[in-house]
C-alpha cells in the first residue's frame, strides 16, 4: 500500500466564504499595489495636479487661499516673455549639443571596450566613475577647471580669452563638456551591456555572408542595439531638458542669460521672484515639451517590432 | 564543387592553465560530393575543426585546402563555403527573403531579379516559399532551420558546413529534418561536413563518419565500419545505442575470465589477442543487440532480469549476475518476466576484445568479422 497520506476536503475559511475567487485575487492584487499607489499619489500625482491648478492662478505665496484664477493667462504671458524664449532656446541648444555627444561618445566607447583587451575592465570603470559623482561636485570641479587660470582654461587658452564661463559664446559649450564628461559613462554602461548581448554567431554568419566591419555594424550591431539606443536618446534627452545644477553652479545662468535654461528660469520665478503660478506654467510647458520629445523619438527611431 | 583536404591541422588556445590543444594533428580527406560527419562528445574539437574549415578560427599549424586552393589565409566569405549554425544565426530584423539574399548581395554581382529568382526557387525547394516576408521570430524552430539551410543553399557554395543544425529541434522534427537534409544533399551533390554529438544522426546521414576525442581522430569509416569494427574502446562505446557492454577480463589458455564468468574463445581469436596485447588486463565488448537469447544447444551465461523496458519493436533487458551487469536487446515479441533467469550466448563474430592499457580493439579485423564460421563462444558462469 502506498504510504502517501491523503487530505480530506476542508471547509472554506471566512475569507473564502465572503468573497469569490476572482474578487479575492483582485483584493490581494490591490493590496500589493497599494504601497506604491500611495507613494505615487502623494509624491507624483498630487504635485502634478497641484502644479496644473497653480498654473491657472496668480498664486499667492503667503496665503494660497487668496490666489486668483486667471485661466490661461500665465501661458499666454509665457509666450510673450522674451526671458522664456531665451531659456527655451538655451535649453534646446544645450540638449542639441549634449545628447548627440553623449550618444556618440558612449556608443564609440561601448563598441571599443567590448573587446577583451588588456586594461579594458579598468577603462570601463574609469569611464563609468564620473557618473557616481553628484552634480555639485561635478559643477564645482569643472567651474574651477574653467575658471581664470584653471587647468581647462590653460589648455584651451588658444580658443578664448580668460575663462570660457565668462564668454557669452563659450559658456554653454563649457557646460556641455562638463555634462558629457559627467554622464556619458552611464549611457556607455547601458550600451556596452546591449553590445554584449549581440549573439557572436550573427557576426560569424555575417562574415560568411561577406559582410565587412561597416556592414556588420549596420546590419548586425545597430539593429540589435536599437532599443538600447532608443532608451539612451530618450532618457538623456529628458534628463538634459531638466538641466539646472550645472548652470546654477558654474555660471548662475550668465553671462547675460546665455546659460539660463528652462528649469533655471523656473527656479528664478519660483524662488526669487515668487511668481509661483507663472513658474508652474513654465513647468507644465516643459512637461508638454518632454512628452512631445518622447513621442517624436518613438516615431523617428521606431518601436521594437521583433 | 570541391573536396576538402586537411593536413596535420592543429589548433591551440592560450589560457590561464597553459596551452590547450583543441585539435591535435588532424589529417583528413573529404571527397567531392561526400557527406562526412564529425562526431564526438562535448569538447572533442569537432566544432573547432569545422570552424577552421569555415575560416572562423585561425589555424595554429597545418594546412586546409578546398579543391586545390590552400585556404589558411583566405577570408571566410572567399572560401566558397556556407554554414548552417546550431542556433540558425538568422538576422532577426530581416525578413526571410532578406536573410537569404544577404550573402548573394554582398558576395556576387548578380542583379536583383536573379537574386529574387534564386531565393524564391530555393525557398520552394525548402518548403518555405510562403514565409519569405516573415521575420525569423515569427517562425517555428523547424521553419527557422529550413531558412538557415536555405540561406546556405542559395549561395550555391562548394562546401556546406553544418554545426549541429538539428540539435535545437524536438525529436520528431529532428528525424524529419535528417531525411530532408539527406534529400537536399543527394539533390545538390555538394561536399558537406556535418558536426554533431548525436551518433544516431551520424550513423543515418553520412557517407563516412569521423569520430573525434580530445582533438584527435579516433576512427574514420563508413557507418557500417565504425559500428562493426570500432578500432578502440572509445569508438565502440560512442557508436551504438544503447552502448556496448564492457567487461574487464583476462585471457588464460584461450579462456577469457571475467569477474563472474569465463569464456572460451576460438583459438584464432585468442592468438590474435595474444599477439596484439600490451597488457594482462583486457576488456571484452559486445553490443546489446548481438547478445543472443536463442540458446538451443549452446553453453550459456545465465543472469537475472532486473529491469525490462518495452520499446515497441524491441525489448531491452537489464540483467545481472554477481556484480556484472548486462544490457541485451531482444525482439519486441520476446517475453520475459522480472526476476526471471535468462540464458544467453555471445556470438564470437560479434565479440570485441580491447587492450586494457591502450584501449585498442585487438580483434578489430578479426573478432567482428574474422570468425566467419559463425561459431559461438563457449561460455560458462563462474561458480
Amino acid at each position: 500500500m502506498s504510504n502517501v497520506e491523503t487530505t480530506g476536503t476542508r471547509s472554506p475559511s471566512r475569507w473564502e466564504r465572503l468573497f469569490d475567487r476572482s474578487t479575492r485575487e483582485l483584493l490581494v492584487g490591490m493590496l500589493f499595489a497599494a504601497p506604491y499607489l500611495v507613494l505615487f499619489s502623494v509624491f507624483l500625482l498630487y504635485p502634478l495636479l497641484k502644479g496644473l491648478y497653480m498654473s491657472l492662478h496668480e498664486w499667492n505665496f503667503l496665503e494660497p487661499s487668496k490666489s486668483t484664477f486667471v485661466g490661461l493667462e500665465n501661458y499666454t504671458r509665457l509666450l510673450e516673455d522674451p526671458a522664456f524664449w531665451n531659456a527655451l532656446w538655451n535649453t534646446l541648444e544645450f540638449v542639441g549639443l549634449t545628447v548627440p555627444l553623449i550618444v556618440g561618445i558612449s556608443l564609440v566607447l561601448a563598441l571599443g571596450l567590448n573587446k577583451e583587451l588588456v586594461g579594458s575592465r579598468v577603462l570601463q570603470f574609469v569611464y563609468f566613475s564620473p557618473y557616481v559623482l553628484t552634480v555639485s561636485v561635478v559643477g564645482i570641479v569643472w567651474a574651477q577647471m574653467f575658471a581664470q587660470g584653471g587647468v581647462g582654461t590653460q589648455y584651451l587658452g588658444w580658443l578664448f580669452e580668460g575663462s570660457p564661463l565668462n564668454s557669452k559664446f563659450w559658456a554653454m559649450p563649457a557646460i556641455v563638456v562638463t555634462t558629457v564628461w559627467w554622464q556619458a559613462g552611464f549611457y556607455f554602461a547601458v550600451l556596452l551591456a546591449a553590445r554584449q548581448n549581440v549573439p557572436a554567431r550573427l557576426y560569424e554568419a555575417a562574415r560568411l555572408d561577406g559582410a565587412g566591419p561597416w556592414r556588420m555594424f549596420r546590419d548586425v550591431t545597430l539593429p540589435h542595439m536599437k532599443n538600447a539606443l532608443l532608451f539612451v536618446v530618450i532618457a538623456s534627452t529628458i534628463f538634459q531638458f531638466q538641466v539646472f545644477g550645472q548652470p546654477y553652479l558654474m555660471t548662475k545662468g550668465g553671462p547675460v542669460g546665455s546659460t539660463e535654461t528652462l528649469v533655471y528660469y523656473l527656479y528664478e520665478l519660483g524662488f526669487q521672484t515668487r511668481e509661483l503660478g507663472f513658474g508652474a506654467a513654465v513647468g507644465y510647458t516643459l512637461l508638454l515639451i518632454l512628452v512631445g520629445v518622447s513621442m517624436l523619438n518613438y516615431v523617428l527611431v521606431g518601436t521594437n517590432d521583433e | 564543387m570541391s573536396g576538402i583536404t586537411i593536413d596535420n591541422v592543429r589548433k591551440e588556445y592560450d589560457s590561464d592553465a597553459g596551452t590547450i590543444r583543441a585539435v591535435d594533428d588532424v589529417s583528413l580527406d573529404v571527397a567531392d560530393g561526400e557527406f562526412l560527419t564529425i562526431v564526438g562528445p562535448s569538447g572533442s574539437g569537432k566544432s573547432t575543426l569545422l570552424r577552421m574549415i569555415a575560416g572562423l578560427e585561425d589555424i595554429t599549424d597545418g594546412e586546409i585546402r578546398i579543391g586545390e586552393t590552400v585556404v589558411n589565409d583566405i577570408a571566410p566569405q572567399n572560401r566558397g563555403v556556407a554554414m548552417v549554425f546550431q542556433n540558425y544565426a538568422l538576422y532577426p530584423h530581416m525578413s526571410v527573403r532578406q536573410n537569404m539574399s544577404y550573402g548573394l548581395k554582398l558576395t556576387t554581382d548578380l542583379g536583383s531579379d536573379e537574386i529574387r529568382r534564386r531565393v524564391e526557387s530555393t525557398a520552394e525547394m525548402m518548403g518555405i516559399g510562403d514565409l519569405l516576408d516573415k521575420k525569423p521570430n515569427n517562425l517555428s524552430g523547424g521553419q527557422q532551420q529550413r531558412v538557415a539551410t536555405g540561406r546556405a543553399i542559395v549561395r550555391q557554395p562548394d562546401v556546406f558546413l553544418f554545426d549541429e543544425p538539428l540539435s535545437n529541434l524536438d525529436a520528431k522534427l529532428r528525424l524529419h529534418m535528417r531525411t530532408e537534409l539527406q534529400r537536399i544533399q543527394d539533390e545538390l551533390d555538394t561536399t558537406s561536413v556535418y558536426v554533431t554529438h548525436d551518433q544516431s544522426e551520424a550513423m543515418t546521414m553520412s557517407d563516412r563518419i569521423v569520430i573525434l576525442s580530445e582533438g584527435t581522430i579516433q576512427q574514420v569509416g563508413t557507418p557500417a565500419e565504425v559500428y562493426a569494427e570500432p578500432v578502440n574502446r572509445f569508438v565502440a562505446d560512442f557508436i551504438g545505442s544503447p552502448s556496448m557492454n564492457f567487461f574487464d577480463v583476462r585471457l588464460e589458455n584461450g579462456v577469457l575470465q571475467g569477474a563472474d564468468f569465463d569464456y572460451e574463445i576460438p583459438s584464432g581469436l585468442a592468438s590474435t589477442v595474444e599477439a596484439n596485447r600490451t597488457a594482462e588486463n583486457l576488456v571484452l565488448g559486445i553490443r546489446p543487440e548481438h547478445v543472443s537469447v536463442d540458446t538451443e544447444g549452446e553453453e550459456t551465461v545465465t543472469a537475472t532480469l532486473d529491469v525490462l523496458e518495452h520499446e515497441g519493436s524491441d525489448n531491452y533487458l537489464y540483467l545481472s549476475n554477481g556484480d556484472t551487469e548486462w544490457t541485451v536487446r531482444v525482439d519486441g515479441s520476446t517475453r520475459f518476466e522480472w526476476g526471471e533467469s535468462v540464458e544467453f550466448t555471445l556470438p564470437a563474430e560479434h565479440l570485441h576484445v580491447f587492450d586494457g592499457e591502450t584501449g585498442e580493439n585487438l580483434v578489430a579485423d578479426e573478432g567482428a568479422t574474422a570468425t566467419t564460421d559463425g561459431s559461438s563462444v563457449t561460455a560458462s558462469v563462474r561458480e
